[in-house]
């Protein structure tokens, strides 16, 4: 009897534990894995759009379009390091990471064979620009996209752990009551004495370690699933925008590099452009993520975002009849910034571009940091539980013993 | 596992145009492919072995890992039999019909050029265009307007370059176009052009790396991969004689330039072109030279919106009194290096 009560305690206290160590790999470890796959996601989508940038810019290269081109290609070569050394278990983020590791170095070769063409002004950069972006979108962005996606599914099957309830202790529990039951019956049987103080002290903290027990894993299921619903999933979302955003930019770019051969390219960015807000095709992200914000402020970065969204498509629609009309200059000019007409073009698709992305980004951290109060929150809820369960258990054990021991030694 | 879950993962792509999900789906092998070609061939610079990067050209050859925005743009270029020799003589009528006064009137010539065509037509470190064509647009304004630099280039996109003839959007399309049947009928997505009498002549020729075996247009292809652009003079070529007869391996991008970027990463072997692009090949890789005569024969025309036949005279007379010395400068400047002596192509009126 003493044992079957221990044993609930060891049962409790596991589960407990089981759930605890779950809830805390949501907050510290798969959802910063699958951060950082969004992350090597978006700094590749960045890179192919920023080398275009500097190319379309060529000997006038800024010092910022070569930095942001580098500390793209650094930080995804370093999260796939990361990645690499983390993530053990999962066959499918492995898969990708090797695809990746494989296939940067040879894109990073291409770019800058593009770029020294570039700027000895031999037409042939341009191939090597759009032979290098069709690597990265052929190959690369799709073995990250995967691996975002394998990242993203184990956070969810680690949060369906955090979540499950806790069968056993619960089964224990209930053993323990009922032996307790059974003993109460044989001592009631034998002693004729209907009360035993000790027995009933172990029932009573039995069932309060299983209230407890119900009430933490209640509390911590239901902020869990808060953190899914207005946390991750949001920031899913709005990742997603960016990096539709960035593909947009990237494409934009490269139909000038095409240089009157970027048709296709420009179809892509209507594309792209039109998974980010059109009504009736593509994936509303915009109006999606809007909906899914969790508070005024987050709306407020999400509207913004979508302004200068409208405006980019705008400028852009513009530039793109400057450049099929044959008026590439202005085109560019109205994409990259430079003079047009004899006067500096300000209001170009590059601001636009970098605002909306800017106003993601801070939507993005602001998203992350609720996800981050919740899934914390929800650790919370069972903090203390597996040592006062055990506790419990532990007098609940005495009780038996003392209860069991006196009627015991009224036999002597 | 990875495939199937990426299918439900809520992603971007997921809602993706049947075009693009197409692509992703089909393109999985070719993604492997050419991820394994990269394998064996993992520099860019010449440093791997002639063999190992051809067999990587070649496991892309057969599984064609092209791009899908690239795919082939245009039929053959032939576009049937007929007469191409159809250009009004100067003499021939009036030269100051509505289409030339338009341009008068203006004060202006606006040309359609190429911007990327190297010796052709290219913007120099400056901005500037400058090259062959760049050269014959320049004669065209002094001849129509007095004033050389009386020009506006414009840059349109090749897809829509007839159409924005006929819209009235350019004067003269000046961007070494091939005088074919298919741009002389139109078809359904381009409408049909008027072009000059030729002010070039051209056919295929083989451009291969330095030290290359390759001596021509013949037995020597083979086994060899050729890289050429689809919808070429040079497509039909290598699809037929090229394969048939010679056994080289063929490889389809969707311009030559592309071809002298494969050619100087050493994944084809040979690159096949029309001389006139082939020279502007040739002068971007000191490594690269021309070898074997010229296969067939194209020229190229100035095209100008159909029916504009006082413009055409115009145009044409420009070109009568620019072989006397103006064409033998211009060539002497941008093409001899590469291809050699050449006289004017004589006038041919229809």
């Amino acid at each position: 009897m003493t044992l079957v009560t221990v044993l609930f305690g060891v049962l409790l206290a596991t589960a407990v534990y089981e759930r605890q160590t779950a809830a805390r790999n949501v907050a510290e470890q798969s959802a910063p894995l699958s951060a950082d796959a969004a992350e090597i996601y978006r700094s590749l989508a960045d890179a192919d759009a920023t080398a275009a940038a500097g190319f379309l810019r060529g000997s006038k290269e800024s010092h910022a379009d070569r930095v942001a081109y580098e500390a793209n290609i650094r930080t995804a070569s370093r999260l796939l390091a990361k990645a690499a050394a983390r993530t053990g278990d999962s066959f499918a983020a492995q898969r990708q990471i090797t695809i990746l590791n494989n296939e940067l170095p040879g894109y990073t070769g291409l770019v800058e064979a593009a770029r020294s063409a570039n700027r000895e002004n031999k037409p042939v950069g341009n191939s090597y620009l759009r032979y290098a972006s069709e690597q990265m979108r052929s190959t690369m962005l799709p073995a990250a996209e995967d691996m975002y996606h394998a990242e993203t599914r184990r956070m969810a099957a680690i949060r369906a752990d955090a979540t499950e309830p806790p069968w056993a202790a619960y089964g224990a529990g209930l053993l323990v009551l009922a032996v307790i039951g059974f003993y109460s019956y044989r001592l009631y049987v034998a002693t004729n004495r209907i009360l035993n103080l000790g027995l009933v002290a172990a029932a009573g903290a039995v069932l309060a370690s299983l209230v407890w027990l119900t009430a933490g894993h209640a509390t911590a299921r239901s902020s869990l699933a808060d953190s899914d619903a207005h946390g991750s999933a949001s920031v899913q979302l709005l990742t997603q925008s960016r990096i539709a955003g960035l593909k947009a930019r990237g494409n934009e770019n490269m139909a000038l590099v095409a240089r009157g051969e970027g048709a296709a390219y420009s179809q892509e960015f209507d594309y792209w452009a039109g998974a980010m807000d059109d009504k009736d095709k593509g994936q509303r992200l915009m109006q999606r993520s809007e909906g899914q914000a969790e508070d005024e402020a987050g709306r407020k970065l999400v509207a913004d975002a979508w302004a200068e969204l409208k405006d980019w498509k705008q400028l852009h629609n513009q530039a793109r009849k400057q450049d099929d009309r044959g008026d590439y200059d202005a085109a560019l000019a109205h994409t990259i910034g430079g003079k047009a007409d004899g006067e500096t073009v300000t209001d170009t698709t590059e601001r636009s571009f970098a605002a909306m992305d800017r106003k993601l980004a801070a939507a993005v951290e602001h998203e992350q940091e609720q996800f981050q109060e919740q899934a914390e929150s929800g650790r919370g809820a069972l903090t203390g539980l597996p040592v006062g369960g055990a506790v419990l258990c532990l007098l609940g054990a005495a009780g038996a013993v003392l209860g069991i021991g006196k009627r015991l030694s009224e036999y002597r | 596992m990875g495939n199937a879950g990426a299918e439900s993962g809520g992603s971007v792509r997921d809602a993706a145009s049947p075009r693009v999900r197409r692509r992703v789906a089909g393109g999985w092998a070719a993604v492997w492919l050419a991820a394994a070609a990269l394998v064996a061939v993992p520099t860019i610079s010449g440093a791997v072995s002639q063999q190992a990067s051809t067999a990587g050209a070649r496991s892309a050859e057969q599984a064609p890992a092209g791009p899908p925005e690239q795919a082939p743009r245009q039929q053959p270029s032939a576009g049937g039999e007929c007469d191409t020799k159809v250009s009004p003589d100067p003499k021939s009528g009036s030269r100051n019909g509505a289409a030339v006064k338009k341009i008068k009137d203006r004060g202006k010539l606006i040309a359609g050029v190429a911007q990327n065509s190297y010796l052709w037509s290219h913007r120099n470190a400056k901005g500037d265009l400058e090259g062959f064509d760049i050269d014959l647009v320049e004669q065209l304004a002094d001849a129509l307007l007095g004033d050389r630099g009386a020009v506006e280039f414009r840059t349109v996109p090749v897809d829509r370059r007839q159409q924005a003839l006929e819209e009235g959007e350019v004067d003269v399309l000046v961007q070494a176009m091939p005088i074919t049947c298919r741009a002389l009928k139109g078809t359904p997505e381009e409408p049909a052009v008027d072009f000059s009498s030729p002010y070039f002549e051209t056919g295929q020729r083989v451009l291969v790396p330095e030290n290359s075996g390759i001596t021509g247009f013949n037995r020597t292809l083979k086994g060899k991969t050729v890289c050429t652009a689809y919808g070429s003079t040079g497509y039909e070529l290598l699809s037929g004689d090229g394969q048939e007869k010679y056994g080289a391996w063929m490889r389809g991008r969707s311009n030559a330039q592309d071809c002298l970027m494969l050619l100087q990463l050493s994944r084809v072997d040979a690159v096949l072109t029309d001389s006139g692009l082939a020279a502007g090949l040739a002068a971007q890789e000191d490594g690269s030279r021309l070898v074997g005569p010229q296969i067939g024969k194209d020229s190229y025309g100035v095209a100008v919106k159909h029916g504009a036949d006082d413009l055409l005279r115009v145009v044409n007379a420009t070109l009568e009194k620019a072989g006397e010395s103006a064409w033998q400068q211009s060539y002497d400047e941008w093409l001899k290096t590469w291809l050699g002596p050449a006289e004017p192509p004589a006038p041919q009126y229809g």
